[in-house]
Order: structure tokens, then C-alpha cells, then sequence
């Protein structure tokens, strides 16, 4: 049984993501008068913000790969766009990413139907 | 002009008549289209080997692909494909912010479920504003208006086919229409380039692949090396490996859009700002799983935005004088008989030269004189012998000789190429025509159907008649003995 539950324990610790730690930057400015403001997770636009009502610098939470800065405003957490903001950021320039361009040469699907086809 | 001379003139006009017949026919038509995969498998060679030369790379910067890969849908959409909407709208109103020239989905959007669909179409109203035209991938005009009314105006639905080889399945013409949907390059062609009707008519592009290594790419994109080797070993063995190489159109991936880094933000937008704006942004993706793959011409396995973006280019780089099957400049009578008659009118002054010549080595000059009789020629020892003994001087003057053939098959060439924008695989024929005119001159051929004729006329056995003079002597020889 503990076996188990160091094992969970492991398998657990090496599958957990976290997000990108925003590490305290914040947005100083925004590009545009009109902002989109999405969800958290940035999967789901919830309306349009108006970037001269919002007290600025205002603190990013957490970076998105999706492109959005996860910001809290009157407690409730959102996401607006990189793109549309200005930051004191400091980049990190030792990338990870990967930049091959290979076309798959896989005889692999996505995914088949469930055979539900009308 | 005497009776004699009347009829050896009109042997000529004969003559030359059927030799630019038979040589149009071997142009036109062969067994199971054995001569169309050749020509066409000499053009991809001529593509791969001297693209460089040929195809100028001004518009290179024009074109951008702007790539989705596994990468962004791995820790962006955490795996889920289909993106939903929202993604794409967020990838769109991102790129709107580099004022693109116009872009192009390469996706079809097939969810109706759409979610997102509100935030898209807004992302699509601001490129309306903006006057920077957006097309989208449809398999139909049906489909688009029953999936997508709320799009209509603003975008132009287009077809993405692809036009795949059935020989070699090398995607290398590229179609104008299909199922009255233009294809993305000829919608953008049209709109942006203002193609004439003209060039509508000329039917299929075929697409001439860039070669030239663009340095935007060089700077940060990995691919695979080509195995190719030089032009001696295409000599000898054709095209010997398939990979994936630099690609010739500018890349971006979406990744590297909605997550832009450099040292600071204004740089990361300035080096953004460089690759995308004002320029024709083909958004497309390079998934695992996903057939959207395509073979070039230059033996590349390339995601198919790149058939996209190249067929653009070309379109950028040659406008209405892109190359094609049919001609550029046609009669009332229509580019596929102006193809013919610019074909007879070319190989003509082949055939003349041909029999002109021809006649002139059988009579030693006189052209008006009698052919003298095949028994005359001297035995294939003789000749070896000869050709030993002052083998080069035969082979310099013989060579000499072909130049003037040569430099006038190498004129029609670029005549087809560069003036009647013919692809060079409608013009490869006449290399092979050359080559078979000379394989058939070795054989004596046309000699010995002349012979052939000539004793049948005469009456005399056929087989009697054909053995030249020399062998039937060492034959009378031997039973001699």
C-alpha cells in the first residue's frame, strides 16, 4: 500500500506542469483601448475591458502558453492577450522550443470515428 | 526549272512534311504516356538542379507560412485538435496587429458546434476594416453557405485541392478552379495582381519550386539535409532521396506569434513585424496525424501550405506569365491548337535542316542528284576501323556538325520557356527528340527503309538486297572456300 503511494506520489510529481511563473511582472500598459478579456485559461472570451479604467501596474499571475497573462481583476481571475499588453518583463532567452520543420511521415491517424456515422 | 529538279523538290517538301509530322506525333503521344512521365521527370530535375539559376527569388519575402505544429498543440491546447475557435481567433487578432497584405486559412473549419464562433468573427469584422482580405479553406461553395453564413462577406471561401500526379504523386501543377471554387493562390492572384482574363484561360499553373536558401529561415529553422548529390550523380542516377529540407517560403510558427520573445518586447514585435507585415500569410499546419502533407517537385515532404504559398509566389514572381501547359499568346482558334502550331512552326526548320543535310551527305553535296545505293556504304568493320584510325577528327567534325542542330534546340527551349511561358516539361520532348534522332541516325534506320523500298520497287528478294555489298562478297568468300 505505501509502495503504491510513493509510487502515485512520483508518477504524480513527474506529470505535474506548472505554469509559467509570471515571477512578479506586470503589466505597465496596454496597446489598444479596448482589451479582450477571456477566462483564465484563456479558452473562452468573456467580454472587452477598458484599459483606462484599470489601475495599472497591474501584477500577471501566470504566463499561458496560449499566448494570454492571467491577471486578477476585483478578485476574479482572467486572462488577457500578450499582444495587447505592455510588461516590465524580463525574458529568459535560453530556449527549449523546438524548431524542426519534419513533415510526419507517420501512417498514423488522430483518431477514428466511433462508428455513430449517420 | 526541269522535271527532274521539279521532283526533287517536291521529294524534299515531302520528306520534311513527314519528318515534322513524325516528329510532332513522338512530341505529342506516346505509348501509355511513357514520354509525358519522362518529360516531366526531366523537369523536376531541371527544377531542383537549376531553380537557383532560373527562378529569380525577389518575391521570397512576399510569402509567409505561418505554421501550427505539434509543439503549440501540445502545451497550448493540451493536446485537444480540432482548436477551437477562440484559438484561432486569438492566432488571427494577433497577426491583424502586423497589418498582414492578405491571408489565407488553410483550414477547414468543420465544428458546428463552434465554439468561440462570436470572438472569430469580430477577430474577421477588424480584418474587414482593415481592408486586408481573408480566405478561407471550403470543400464547397454549398458547404460554406450552410456552415458559415455568418462569414459571408467577410471572407472569400476557396478551394485548397491539391492537383497530385497520379504517376510519381508529386503535387507539382497547380489548379485554378475547382468545383467552381478558385484556388487560394489564383483568388489572391486575382484580387490582388489583377491576372487578366487571358491568363484565366491558360488552365492548370505549373508550379516552379524556389531553390535559393531563404536566409530569414537559415537564421533559426531546423530541417532535414538533402541527400542529393550533384549534377554528375543526377546524371547517373536521377533523384536518389526524399527528406525535408529548408523550405524556400519565410516560416513562422504560431508558437513564436502568441508568445513572442527577444530581449524586450518592442524587439520581439519589431522581429515579428518584419516577417509578417505587408506581407500574404498563409496560416496553415504541420501535424503529426494529419495528411495535409504534400511531395514537391524537388522530392520534399513539405506540410501543404507550402504548395500554397509557392503557387503565390510564382504568381507574385511571373504574374499572367506563369508557367503552364498551354501558351501564353493564343489564336482565336485556342491555346491548345496555338500550342500545336507553335510546335510544327518549331520543329520545321529541325526537319529541313535534317533532310537538307541528309540528302547533301547522299549525294556528296549535290543535292539535286540521285541517292546512291546503300550496297555503296562502307561494312561496320570498315567504319570501326576508320574510327580508329582517325576517330577523333570524325568525331569533331560530326560534332560541329549537330551545333547548329544544338544551338537552335536550345533556342527553341528558351523560346518556350521564357516567351511563351510553356512549362519545361512541354518543351522536354525536344530533347528527346534530338537524342532519338541521333540514336536512329547510328542505327540507319531511315537508310534501311529506303533500301527496303527501293528493292521491292525494283522487283528484287528483300533480304538478298539489304545485305551490303561488302558482306555479300566475304559471304561469296566463304562458299568459295
Amino acid at each position: 500500500m505505501m509502495k503504491r503511494a510513493f509510487l502515485s506520489l512520483i508518477v504524480g510529481a513527474m506529470t505535474w506542469v506548472p505554469h509559467s511563473s509570471a515571477q512578479e511582472a506586470k503589466i505597465t500598459a496596454f496597446r489598444t483601448a479596448q482589451v479582450d478579456l477571456f477566462n483564465e485559461s484563456g479558452t473562452e472570451r468573456v467580454g472587452q475591458l477598458d484599459s483606462e479604467a484599470v489601475t495599472l501596474p497591474l501584477p500577471i499571475k501566470a504566463m499561458l502558453p496560449n499566448g494570454n497573462y492571467v491577471i486578477e481583476l476585483d478578485g476574479t481571475a482572467y486572462s488577457v492577450r500578450k499582444r495587447t499588453a505592455r510588461t516590465d518583463r524580463v525574458y529568459e532567452l535560453s530556449s527549449t522550443c523546438s524548431n524542426q520543420l519534419a513533415a510526419s511521415k507517420t501512417a498514423a491517424s488522430r483518431g477514428l470515428g466511433n462508428g455513430e456515422c449517420q | 526549272m526541269d522535271t527532274s529538279r521539279q521532283r526533287g523538290w517536291l521529294k524534299l517538301v515531302l520528306q520534311v512534311s513527314l519528318l515534322t509530322f513524325t516528329m510532332w506525333l513522338v512530341l505529342a503521344y506516346s505509348l501509355f504516356g511513357l514520354s509525358d512521365r519522362l518529360d516531366k521527370y526531366i523537369q523536376d530535375l531541371v527544377n531542383s538542379h537549376f531553380g537557383q539559376l532560373i527562378y529569380p527569388r525577389e518575391h521570397q519575402d512576399d510569402v509567409v507560412v505561418l505554421l501550427l505544429n505539434d509543439e503549440i498543440v501540445a502545451s497550448a491546447l493540451d493536446g485537444q485538435w480540432p482548436a477551437p475557435y477562440t484559438f484561432h481567433a486569438s492566432v488571427l487578432d494577433d497577426l491583424l496587429m502586423h497589418a498582414p497584405r492578405a491571408v489565407f486559412i488553410d483550414f477547414f473549419w468543420m465544428n458546428r458546434l463552434k465554439p468561440g464562433s462570436d470572438y472569430l468573427r469580430d477577430v474577421l469584422v477588424r480584418y474587414k476594416k482593415a481592408g486586408i482580405p481573408v480566405y478561407l479553406a471550403a470543400p464547397s461553395v454549398p458547404w460554406f453557405k450552410e456552415y458559415w453564413p455568418e462569414l459571408a462577406g467577410l471572407v472569400k471561401p476557396v478551394s485548397p485541392h491539391i492537383a497530385i500526379d497520379p504517376t510519381d504523386f508529386v503535387a507539382r501543377t497547380y489548379p485554378q478552379k475547382t468545383d467552381e471554387l478558385h484556388s487560394p493562390a489564383f483568388a489572391i492572384g486575382h484580387d490582388l495582381l489583377q491576372l487578366d482574363d487571358a491568363a484565366l484561360q491558360r488552365g492548370d499553373l505549373d508550379i516552379f519550386w524556389g531553390t535559393a536558401v531563404n536566409e530569414k529561415n537559415a537564421r533559426w529553422l531546423a530541417s532535414g539535409e538533402s541527400a542529393e548529390g550533384g549534377l554528375l550523380s543526377t546524371f547517373v542516377d536521377g533523384f536518389s532521396s526524399v527528406t525535408t529540407e529548408l523550405p524556400y517560403t519565410t516560416t513562422v510558427f504560431v508558437r513564436d506569434l502568441i508568445n513572442p520573445v527577444a530581449e524586450t518586447e518592442e524587439q520581439a514585435l519589431a522581429e515579428l513585424d518584419e516577417h509578417l507585415n505587408n506581407k500574404i500569410v498563409v496560416y496553415g499546419a504541420n501535424l503529426a496525424g494529419i495528411q495535409d502533407v504534400i511531395f514537391t517537385p524537388t522530392r520534399n515532404i513539405l506540410p501543404g501550405a507550402y504548395y500554397h504559398a509557392m503557387a503565390i509566389d510564382n504568381l507574385l514572381t511571373w504574374g499572367a506569365e506563369f508557367k503552364a501547359s498551354l501558351p501564353r499568346y493564343s489564336f482565336p482558334a485556342g491555346p491548345e491548337r496555338s500550342l500545336v502550331f507553335f510546335q510544327v512552326a518549331l520543329l520545321l526548320p529541325i526537319a529541313i535542316y535534317v533532310c537538307v543535310r541528309r540528302k547533301k551527305d547522299q549525294t556528296g553535296g549535290n543535292v539535286e542528284g540521285p541517292p546512291p545505293e546503300y550496297a555503296t556504304r562502307p561494312s561496320l568493320k570498315e567504319r570501326l576501323q576508320g574510327f580508329v584510325s582517325d576517330g577523333w577528327s570524325r568525331f569533331l567534325t560530326a560534332s560541329c556538325g549537330a551545333l547548329p542542330l544544338l544551338s537552335y534546340v536550345a533556342f527553341v527551349c528558351f523560346v518556350q520557356f521564357a516567351i511563351l511561358d510553356l512549362s519545361v516539361a512541354v518543351w522536354a520532348g525536344f530533347l528527346e527528340i534530338l537524342g532519338a534522332g541521333a540514336l536512329l541516325e547510328r542505327l540507319q534506320l531511315f537508310e534501311k527503309i529506303s533500301q527496303t523500298i527501293n528493292n521491292l520497287r525494283k522487283g528484287k528478294p528483300d533480304d538478298e538486297k539489304s545485305i551490303p555489298e561488302s558482306d555479300r562478297r566475304s559471304d561469296d568468300l566463304g562458299t568459295a572456300q
